[in-house]
């Protein structure tokens, strides 16, 4: 008999996400953690857990898998998402894996491979460059010109990514973006490309059934990044000429055609100024942002996974609809202290409130009274608003971060409640160095009425338990918990 | 009352200077959240949300829906010996990454120092002012702690 386990091959707020639809479908979710990560928020919402050596572990995870006696592994993102050797095994194993095929995964894994297979299947891509010496990478870096940019071979997230802007930097950067490529994915072959000024990061999400049909879930913009790594993302994409659009969601249908694309997919494009495009990447896996898609398109993309997986025979593509339905938002809140060079804060949260309202959608990876630790990711959760336009969005984002709570951890909820105030950010006058290039700024002081309101509650309340060794002469029930201190 | 300074972010305020309340009334509210009501001395009533939280010198509060934390000084500190202090002290678990400066060095305000990895990211602690490296503590691959000296420092003095 088959049993309806679904087994989550990761961790945090993504498993969480994919647990849901899960269970919408009547399904049983099944999650894994390493010992060390025992207190992460999945664990507790899981229907079985299996404990794995790492999230990394291939053969762990089929092995948990079978011995859950789940009949389908989800990948989620990160990790083994977009790793051929998980597929492969789990397939060897007559379970399904609910994403891309293997092939698809080795194809576009590889930037190389992928950037060929564009160029052939006429999608515009930008020059480029694969180096593996130093010699080498003078050569082609002078071909190419500057700025460029260098990056991993392998791997995505923006790890291993470093811009440079002329000769004299390129050796240091170059031995720095190796090591750190090498640290996150064992192969520290770097690959050069032609860098656009001030580029914006759109995507389009793609869905394809895995016989050769396909359809698009609009585009996204996700040029708000902060080191490479995507900050603020939103769908659809402001500011773009019907054409424009019309033409990026062809280039993604061909590589969905030309691939026999199965199950949920990005394809990646940098775009000028002037609104021409280039092929980036494609990313074999559900996405981070995956919210903002599924607010303006109406359709639940794990389901759709799922569906797709439990029976492909009887599958068909979703009814997208003609246009977005509205605009919709979602930021990532990070454990980093936007005031001190967005160090990695870890620590406990001591206090938690989400916004509740119309509009808002929060996918949590924490909960009150949780340590974070610094093995993982800074992402704590992703705060995702909908609304009529983007003016609506962000006024309505606005609102949601201002009803956030998150006490004991540094985050950059203040520097994202900054970014909806941000002229660049309401006028659309951004590209994917724009956070680099302006955090200083945005991460401004408090202002002057702000500090007074605070210093009046700091005097009013703090001083009532100062936690100092001094005798306390609190009238009122203090509103700091007092964690070292009597009051709690 | 001890006199008690606050630091957000890269800045540091005092408590009380501000204080023009002339009367409050606070109330405390399900869910957590307080309500504190100041009458100001020209008659206008404001009223505050906000929820903190003090963990020994570290701060956290929301209040009106803006999110700060920081840390608290005692009036015993020195505002500048609190700064370099806590510059090249450890604030994470990680693993030094790369030593860039030697023993002795002269920097420029805003110079790598050393390379610290960690949660699979590069973070450079960079010279705040222009001055002196005097000391290395730490050497590449080695892991750290949270309080652990990466080096001592001195800043660029006229004169010296």
């Amino acid at each position: 008999m088959k049993s309806s386990r679904v087994l989550v091959a990761n961790r945090s707020e993504i498993a969480c996400r994919i647990f849901q639809s899960v269970r919408e479908l009547g399904l049983e979710p099944v999650g894994i953690a390493t010992k060390a990560d025992w207190n992460a928020r999945h664990v507790t919402y899981a229907s079985a857990v299996e404990e794995v050596t790492s999230y990394l572990d291939v053969h762990a995870i089929v092995e948990a898998a079978k011995r859950s006696n789940s009949q389908w592994i989800h990948p989620g993102y990160g990790f083994l998402s977009e790793r051929p050797e998980l597929v492969q095994k789990t397939e060897a194993e007559k379970l399904g894996f609910l994403g891309p095929r293997a092939e698809t995964m080795e194809l576009m894994g590889e930037k190389i491979s992928a950037k060929r297979f564009a160029e052939k299947n006429q999608v515009p891509t930008l020059p480029w460059a694969i180096v593996k010496d130093s010699g080498q990478l003078k050569k082609e870096a002078s071909r190419i010109g500057y700025p460029l940019l260098l990056k991993a071979s392998s791997g995505g997230g923006g790890k291993g990514m470093r811009v440079v802007t002329e000769e004299k930097e390129l050796e240091m950067a170059a031995e720095s973006a190796s090591a750190e490529a090498k640290a996150s994915f064992g192969d520290g072959a770097l690959f050069l490309e032609k860098c656009i000024q001030k580029p914006r990061h759109i995507e389009v999400q793609i869905f394809g059934d895995g016989k050769g049909n396909g359809v698009h879930l609009f585009e996204r913009d996700c040029s708000l990044q902060r080191r490479h790594q995507k900050v603020w993302e939103e769908a659809p994409a402001s500011g773009i000429r019907d054409e424009t659009r019309k033409g990026l969601f062809d280039a993604a249908l061909k590589l969905v055609a030309a691939t026999s694309y199965r199950s949920a997919g990005t394809v990646e494009f940098l775009m000028d100024e002037t609104q021409n495009f280039y092929f980036l990447e494609m990313n074999t896996r559900l996405q981070v942002e995956h919210p903002v898609t599924e607010a303006v398109s109406g359709l639940d993309l794990v389901r759709l996974q799922l569906q797709l997986g439990m029976d492909s025979k009887n599958f068909s593509l979703p009814k997208v609809p003609e246009v977005p339905l509205g605009h919709s938002i979602e930021v990532r809140v990070y454990a980093e202290d936007p005031s001190h060079q967005f160090m990695p804060s870890p620590g406990k949260i001591e206090r938690l409130i989400w916004p509740t309202g119309a509009g808002i959608r929060i996918d949590s990876g924490i909960e009150q009274g949780q340590v974070i630790g610094t093995g993982f990711d800074p992402m704590l959760a992703k705060l995702i608003v909908t609304g009529v336009d983007r003016k609506h969005c962000i006024e309505r984002l606005r609102f949601a971060l201002e009803e956030t709570v998150i006490l004991g951890v540094g985050h950059n909820l203040q520097f994202l409640r900054n970014l909806c105030d941000e002229p660049a950010v309401q006028n659309l006058a951004f590209h994917t160095r724009y956070l680099d290039e302006n955090c200083h700024n945005i991460m401004k002081s408090p202002s002057s009425e702000y500090l007074e309101q605070l210093l009046t509650f700091t005097s009013s309340l703090c001083a009532n338990a100062t936690g100092d060794g001094q005798e306390s002469q609190a009238t009122y029930p203090s509103p700091w918990k007092m964690n070292s201190g009597r009051l709690e | 009352m001890r006199q008690r300074k606050v630091q957000l972010g890269a800045k540091t305020f005092e408590l009380e200077k501000n204080f023009h309340g002339v009367s409050t009334k606070l109330e405390q509210r399900p869910g957590g959240w307080w309500i504190l009501s100041i009458k100001l001395a020209d008659g206008k009533k404001t009223r505050i949300r906000g929820v903190g939280l003090q963990k020994a010198h570290q701060l956290w509060a929301q209040i009106n829906g803006e999110s700060q934390y920081g840390s608290l000084i005692q009036s015993h500190y020195g505002e500048a010996e609190a700064d370099t202090d806590t510059d090249f002290v450890v604030q994470f678990p990680g693993k030094v990454r790369k030593v860039l400066v030697a023993s002795g060095k002269e920097v420029e305000s805003g110079e790598s120092l050393v390379l610290i990895e960690a949660m699979k990211m590069e973070f450079a602690i960079k010279a705040p002012c222009q001055g002196r490296v005097e000391k290395i503590h730490v050497k590449p691959e080695q892991q750290v702690s949270p309080g652990d000296l990466l080096l001592d420092f001195s800043k660029e003095t006229s004169g010296s």
